[in-house]
């Protein structure tokens, strides 16, 4: 019998211990700087309604999901309508919001919802039906941050054994939590006229992988509005990159965002840093524009058929 | 059998024997039976046995020897009752037995067929019989006769009376000879003038096209039934009367529906057509003029406020037509409205200058960019266009607007007739215009003019307001041109200024703007029918 005791005591105590072990797990940190996204539009379900009667009223419920990591703290929304045949107030047709991004404590990011509410006119003799069209826009200021873990190597000759890593193109497909992305970084070290320093130099290759445009950041406003934005307004991207504290030089900033092909911009130490053997520092990349994204919808106006 | 004449001569007295024979048995057997109508039945067999007889003396029948002829005999003598029975069991002859009966006799087509005889005359009796034979069956091939036969609910295999039979053969040719006529003569040409009209607009620019609103509920509109007669004889001392069906659909707006009916005799072909089969019903009649109906019942004006449908019966009182085949003819006129948008996407010049530069299209989430007119339902289409919406890969949408007082691409309105009825008036025409532009007559042509919402009907009110757009109408000057009366296609020019731009764009990057036009127009249908008025009877 006490052997029996001794024997389960001995399992329990071992089953504790694997019990124990499973539960080393740590809490895991939602990775939040990843994705392509910035802020979303989507109509609420149902609304605005596929089909409205004449001389009624419908609401239309639009969602502004900020689904990137950069806050927002004046976005601006406009809205596009046949006046003809659809009555919103100015005041409701345009308007401004404030809508946080993704962070470590609201992962998913913060939301607005916006209401419209609209008055559908009447069609006039003889017509039964009329698909209104209307489109919401939303410009916004946007920032990219990009960090990444550079490999310097400042051992030209190739002495040094046992690097702690190897200088190599670094593609990042995953997005930074912006519609803007940095999509690979290519470094390489460029000889410094003083023997005992390099310039590091970054090759950024840059995409819009959102579903909207990019405008230049100080005329976001402007984009939701009629106006024109001038030949530099559009693609236009504000580039910034550090090297743990040194500032680089990046060219062109602004950069002009190609529709077609790689858009590279090229950030280099002007004075570049002191050769110290091979070392990882982090590369911060920065990049600010402004945003603009539209959806569409068609309400249909019918005449109540007796 | 020889009988001492020339082999090669042409039979003509069997065949006028043989025709009278023919036409005899048809007008006493045809829809008798044996049982009851005995004596009929064996005169007539006695009859054909004489026609077989006289066919073996006939030296153009020598290559048929009297086995053959006894067949053919025996095949004329029951042509008749067969198709008194062959309906019975293949009720699609029905609509063409009473025609076969009448237009292949037996004996007159194996005369006219086969017999061995010479001389032109007989060949070219011959001829038109195959063709006549050949036309009657390609017109029995056509819905309007398959349709016609149906309607004579009186003409079933059985009941036919001779008599019944030769008038069905009589107005199925009469009406398919004028139906082809009709065709031939007048619809096809004026069809193909119509759309040499149209061709011809298309290939100088001058055509806007349109589509009637697909997801419409309700087909709006008036529409004429059948005009069916009354009786399937009339006689001068009964009267007549025919009648239809009107469909009248319209929304919002009272349709006022007026209706007439006259009756004109035919003119001479159709008459000796007519008299020559009929002759001893049906005189000559020389008189043209359209005879108006006496009564059109229940009224000759009606209101519809939404939808209805009425009979209607024109009614000719007895004696008021002399014995002649009619043409009657129902015609109505109403007065309707159609209206049209083209819907307009408007942007900045610079700024789409600027999106095309990037390589953005603004107009990537808009559905129907390139949506052409809508027009509701109708007899008139009502197509809107720009000029430049003619050229093949051509940006018409976004409509790039630039400086104040900047000439648009200007629009065209084309108006074409989308029934077979026509377009007898051109009443009214307004264009909507967005707020912002303005329209300019070039060259002094004053053709529109500035109007408001006012100038509207009270309906159209409704969907007006002066201060989203500007009304124009066509002058009455310009209406009481003659390319609005009895229209087929017309295009009219719009000569459009951006006069506001901001007015035009809004505030949003996209406008979304309409051009509209309204149409009101006097249209008339109408419906035909050929009735034969016969001599009174005392019986």
């Amino acid at each position: 019998m006490k052997k029996t005791i001794i024997l389960v005591v001995l399992v329990l105590m071992l089953a504790g211990c694997r019990f124990m072990g499973e539960r080393k797990d740590t809490l895991q940190l939602p990775e939040v700087n990843i994705g392509t996204q910035g802020v979303e539009l989507s109509f609420s379900p149902g609304s605005p309604p596929p089909e409205v009667y004449e001389n009624s009223p419908f609401t239309m419920l639009v969602t502004l999901s900020n689904l990137g990591t950069s806050d927002i703290e004046e976005g601006v929304y406009s809205t596009s309508y046949d006046k003809q045949y659809l009555y919103v107030s100015p005041q409701q047709a345009i308007g401004r919001y404030r809508v946080r991004g993704k962070s470590i404590f609201m992962p998913q990011g913060d939301e607005r919802q916006v209401a419209l509410r609209f008055d559908a006119k009447a069609l006039g003799p003889q017509m039964q039906r009329y698909p209104a069209l209307i489109a919401f826009n939303t410009c916004y200021p946007y920032t990219t941050t990009a960090p990444v873990i550079a490999c310097i190597d400042t051992d030209f000759t190739g002495r040094e054994r046992n690097k702690v890593c190897v200088p190599q193109p670094q593609a990042l497909p995953q997005g930074q939590g912006a519609p803007v992305a940095v999509a690979s970084v290519e470094q390489r070290m460029l000889p410094h006229e003083l023997p005992n320093r390099v310039i590091p130099e970054f090759v950024l290759t840059l995409q819009n992988k959102g579903t909207g445009d990019v405008v230049s950041a100080p005329l976001f406003r402007e984009a939701c509005s009629g106006r024109p934005l001038g030949e530099d307004g559009w693609n236009m991207i504000a580039v910034e990159a550090m090297l743990a504290d040194d500032l680089l030089t990046c060219t062109p900033t602004p950069v002009k965002l190609k529709k077609q092909g790689d858009t590279k911009v090229v950030c280099r130490a002007q004075d570049g840093i002191e050769a110290r053997g091979t070392y990882t520092e982090l590369l911060t990349v920065t990049l600010n524009y402004g945003y603009i994204n539209t959806i569409t919808t068609q309400v249909n106006i019918v005449k109540p058929l007796v | 059998m020889a009988n001492g004449a020339s082999p090669t001569r042409a039979p003509w007295a069997f065949l006028i024997i043989s025709l009278i024979v023919h036409y005899l048995d048809a007008l006493w057997r045809y829809g008798t039976s044996a049982g009851t109508h005995w004596d009929l039945w064996a005169g007539a067999f006695a009859v054909y046995f004489l026609i077989g007889w006289y066919a073996m003396t006939q030296p153009a029948f020598d290559h048929i020897n009297k086995k053959g002829i006894f067949v053919i005999t025996a095949f004329a003598y029951v042509w008749g009752p067969l198709w008194s029975a062959l309906p019975s069991f293949f009720p699609g002859f029905s609509a063409y037995a009473a025609l076969f009966l009448v237009v292949a006799p037996v004996w007159p087509a194996v005369t006219l067929l086969t017999a061995r005889a010479e001389g032109k005359m007989f060949r070219f009796v011959s001829a038109c019989y195959v063709t006549l034979w050949i036309i009657l069956l390609l017109f029995s091939l056509q819905p309007q006769i398959q349709e016609y036969a149906s309607q004579q609910s009186d003409i079933l295999p059985g009941s036919l009376t001779p008599a019944q039979a030769l008038t069905y053969a009589l107005s199925s040719t009469v009406e398919a000879t004028t139906g082809f006529f009709k065709v031939m003569f007048i619809q096809a040409p004026s069809r193909m003038i119509d759309e040499a009209k149209r061709s011809w607009a298309a290939a100088t620019g001058d055509y806007y096209t349109g589509q009637v609103d697909a997801a419409a509920q309700k087909r709006l509109g008036v529409y004429l039934g059948q005009l069916r007669p009354s009786e399937s004889v009339f006689y001068a001392n009964t009267p007549v009367s025919v009648y239809t069906t009107i469909t009248a659909e319209t929304l919002d707006k009272p349709l006022t529906i007026r209706v007439s009916c006259d009756a004109t005799p035919q003119t001479l072909p159709v008459i000796i057509l007519g008299t020559t089969i009929d002759v001893p019903t049906i005189p000559v009649v020389l008189e043209t003029e359209p005879v108006p109906a006496t009564t059109i019942r229940p009224q000759d004006t009606f209101e519809v406020i939404t939808a209805d449908q009425f009979d209607v019966d024109c009614i000719w009182s007895k004696d008021k037509l002399r014995p002649a085949p009619y043409t009657i003819k129902l015609k109505t006129d109403f007065d309707f409205s159609t209206r049209a948008y083209k819907k307009l996407y408007m942007i900045s010049r610079d700024r789409l200058r600027e999106y095309r530069r990037q390589n953005v299209d603004p107009l990537a989430q808009v559905p129907d960019r390139n949506a052409p007119a809508i027009y509701t339902s109708g007899p008139l289409r009502v197509g809107i266009g720009t000029q430049q919406e003619q050229q093949p890969n051509a940006l018409v949408q976004p409509i790039a607007i630039g400086e104040r007082n900047e000439p648009l691409p200007t629009w065209g309105i084309t108006l074409q007739n989308a029934w077979e009825g026509k377009v007898l008036e051109i009443t009214d025409v307004f264009i909507f215009i967005p707020e912002g532009i303005t329209v300019v007559d070039p060259e002094g042509a004053k053709a529109w003019a500035k109007a408001d919402c006012k100038a509207l009907t009270e309906e159209e009110q409704v969907a007006c307001d002066d201060a989203l757009v500007d009304v124009y109408r066509l002058t009455q000057e310009e209406l009481a041109l003659s390319w609005y009366r009895n229209l087929t296609t017309k295009t009219i020019r719009v000569h459009v200024e951006a006069s506001d731009p901001e007015k035009i764009l809004g505030r949003a990057p996209l406008a979304v703007q309409n051009f509209k036009a309204n149409v009101h127009y006097r249209y008339g249908l109408e419906r035909s029918l050929t009735v034969s008025v016969r001599n009174a009877t005392t019986t």
